[in-house]
């Protein structure tokens, strides 16, 4: 993150985007809990 | 046609009773045009809840519209109706800003979907209404999150209107306008509307077009009516709504309205658990008060329980993949340092890292997601909750941390 966007963030920036980085871990850690196939796709196909 | 100027209680009636009116010559839409500039001149900075009048165009479309009203020709309902449009949707040569500074200056060379077919209806845009900035798609965290200032609830000036739709909320509650289009990826309709005491309808994904609106989440985003009735929301989505090759998005379905097609029977409507004992008690006590209501014509099915996944990680996941995605050019060049809400100026950096596989998970459950919500709706006609778990808090409050959202889907 530093090396790519550092000229644009500060080093308080740096640590709130790292907690926001702990944060979506905490949620992807609830999306992986629920264990998928092989067999199940992406959806991309909506119904009205 | 009476041209008096229409009373700010007028504009505070239905849209079938404004059309009556206008229809049996009682009502000007010149005349009702005009109220309904001036109110939101004299009003709209009260609620920061304006960003640009069209009052040149509004009057012109007003006299054609009472010339042709006048004629016998006459377009439907919302003909001569004044109304209100979320800055996101694009009007040509006249700014749409996204509510976000660094896109002030923005100007397109076309409509929206949805404003070409309101005009068609023969409904008249007032004004571009204020938003949160990217319709809050970089993780704002407080009411101050537009360059036009906080959006402040008309009901108590001190409240937050809601976002990200905040202008359409303050507009359609204060009266400036009689209807208004808001947009929701997660929320965005139903909290201002619930905030400020209005009806929004946040219509199924791919009902209503979303060519020329701000994209922020591709597979999410919505755009739906913000009124003062669910009949003023039936016959505004009734305008808007259906296929569109410019949206291939857009369902290949026709859709229309007609407020007497109830179902023949008592509909069964499920109140899932937890959605009255996790709620402010106010909100509760309002809660309590409709589901009473309801009783009255409808089988209400109390402690349904809902499908225990992953709802609001899931809707997290997929915005923060497409959200970095629809705005990586803005966070790339630093500009999104322009942003009023501080939470706004990083929110999105964490999102450009967010791993594809996960971003993919999130996207691989939506269909068991969909097939267990399909399952509850064999035995359920609807389900009933609160929209949000609290009121409106203070718009100076730091933080929405603590605010806990919809009791059931926790986004």
């Amino acid at each position: 993150m530093k090396q790519r966007y550092g000229d644009h963030l500060s080093a308080a920036d740096l640590e709130k985007i790292t907690r926001d980085l702990d944060g979506d871990l905490q949620g992807i850690k609830r999306l992986r809990d629920v264990k998928l196939t092989n067999a199940d796709e992406p959806d991309t196909d909506f119904h009205a | 046609m009476t041209q008096a100027a229409a009373s700010g209680a007028t504009l505070f009636l239905p849209i079938r009773e404004l059309a009556r009116r206008i229809r049996m010559r009682e009502l000007s839409p010149v005349a009702l045009v005009q109220s309904s500039l001036d109110r939101l001149e004299q009003l709209g900075p009260r609620y920061n809840a304006v960003v640009t009048m069209m009052r040149e165009s509004a009057t012109t479309e007003a006299l054609v519209a009472e010339r042709d009203i006048a004629a016998g020709k006459i377009k439907g309902p919302l003909h001569g109706i004044p109304y209100g449009a979320k800055d996101l949707l694009a009007t040509r040569h006249v700014p749409t800003t996204w509510g976000a500074a660094p896109f002030r200056e923005q100007v397109f060379d076309y409509d929206a979907t949805v404003i070409e077919r309101l005009r068609a209806a023969g409904a008249i845009l007032v004004a571009k209404l204020a938003m949160v900035e990217l319709a809050g798609g970089l993780g704002y965290d407080h009411a101050d999150a537009s360059f036009t200032g906080p959006g402040l609830n008309p009901w108590n000036t001190g409240f937050w209107s809601g976002g990200s739709s905040s202008g359409p909320g303050a507009a359609v509650a204060a009266g400036l306008v009689s209807f208004a289009i808001g947009s929701e990826t997660s929320g965005s309709i139903l909290t201002p509307s619930a905030f400020c005491g209005v009806t929004g309808l946040r219509p199924t994904y791919g009902r209503v077009s979303r060519h020329g609106a701000m994209a922020l989440c591709w597979t999410l985003d919505k755009l739906g009516p913000m009124a003062r009735t669910a009949d003023d929301c039936g016959l505004v989505l009734a305008a808007i709504a259906g296929p569109d090759p410019r949206d291939e998005s857009a369902a290949d379905r026709k859709f229309s309205y007609a407020s007497h097609a109830l179902p023949s029977g008592r509909p069964r409507l499920a109140v899932p658990t937890g959605v009255i004992e996790k709620v402010q008690p106010a909100v509760r006590e309002n809660f309590e008060a409709s589901l009473a209501v309801l009783r009255r014509f409808a089988d209400v099915t109390a402690q349904v329980e809902f499908p225990d996944l992953p709802w609001g990680p899931a809707v997290s996941a997929i915005v923060n993949g497409e959200g970095a995605a629809a705005f990586r050019e803005l966070l790339e060049n630093g500009r999104a340092k322009e942003l009023r809400c501080p939470a706004d100026r990083t929110g999105g950096y964490s999102a450009l890292m967010y791993p594809a596989v996960d971003y993919l998970h999130a996207m691989r459950l939506r269909r068991p997601m969909k097939r267990s919500v399909a399952k509850l709706f064999a035995h359920f006609d609807a389900i009933v909750s609160p929209a949000r778990a609290t009121v409106s808090y203070p718009a100076d409050r730091p933080s929405m941390a603590s605010i806990p959202a919809s009791p059931v889907v926790r986004d």
